[in-house]
């Protein structure tokens, strides 16, 4: 009714951002959850684009050991 | 022509000769390959998201290169795989040309000689040598280039975390203590 949720926005294209590079793990931590799983779009508002190359990143970065699969083995 | 960055982690332990034979051994497999190295530098030494082969740190290695021939590339894959001191590494194609990094290596040897001449004064005066030594190594402790502090911050976060964990770990066993104790 009378209540409207806040409009969402692609953080990329805001910042104007057109290249996901794996070994920038600050930026990309911004888009996982606690558990380490990669948050859907239509919670980060990412547009479709940007968010098929954040999810490359974020794979290659695992691969890599930068970034975990998951968080649960490490905080039991 | 087509830009390529390998990023490859080579055990923690190794110290700096050994590190470098395995770069040197990368750099001339590569250059054997025929690709032409734009960038080859040691990235730092950084924890790792999760356990390889039971190391929780990983010296990371960054070697940028231009070729056109695939097939090489397949090369160079089983070549890194094969390697007992490279824990893992992975290849990835790059849409620009990457910038060369010229490594700051005038500053290091200038700081070198100062040392060494100092340290040649100090031998000749023998007496009083201590807090002259101190003085040097305090400076050689500033001369760290950029890219290895940011590594020492993120370890010294890393750190600090695990005290935290481990001092909450710690907290409740505390708590059993002392309530036996009431008992």
């Amino acid at each position: 009714m009378a209540f409207q949720s806040r409009k969402k926005f692609c953080f990329f294209k805001e910042n104007s951002i057109t290249e996901h590079d794996y070994k920038d793990v600050k930026l990309l931590k911004r888009f996982i959850t606690d558990q380490g799983k990669i948050m859907p779009r239509r919670i980060t508002g990412t547009s479709a684009k940007m968010h098929r190359k954040l999810v490359r990143a974020i794979k290659q970065a695992r691969n890599i050991a930068l970034m975990p699969y998951t968080n649960i083995s490490t905080e039991s | 022509m087509r830009y390529y960055e390998s990023l490859y982690i080579v055990n923690p332990n190794y110290e700096q000769e050994r590190l470098d034979e395995v770069i040197k051994a990368v750099a001339d497999k590569s250059i054997e390959l025929g690709f032409s190295i734009i960038n080859h530098r040691v990235w730092g030494k950084k924890r790792l998201a999760y356990s390889i082969e039971k190391h929780k740190y990983g010296s990371f290695i960054l070697l940028q290169f231009e070729t056109e021939s695939i097939t090489n590339l397949a090369d160079f894959e089983r070549f890194m795989i094969l390697q007992k001191t490279i824990l893992r590494n992975q290849t990835v194609t790059l849409s620009v040309k990457p910038e060369v990094q010229i490594e700051e290596k005038p500053v290091k040897s200038v700081g070198q000689k100062e040392t060494t001449e100092d340290s040649a004064v100090v031998n000749e005066t023998k007496e009083g040598s201590n807090e002259e030594t101190n003085v040097e190594s305090e400076e050689d402790s500033k001369e760290v280039p950029p890219v290895e502090n940011e590594i020492v911050v993120e370890t010294k976060d890393a750190s600090a975390e695990d005290g935290e964990s481990e001092e909450k770990a710690e907290l409740p066993i505390e708590e059993e203590v002392t309530e036996e104790v009431h008992e």
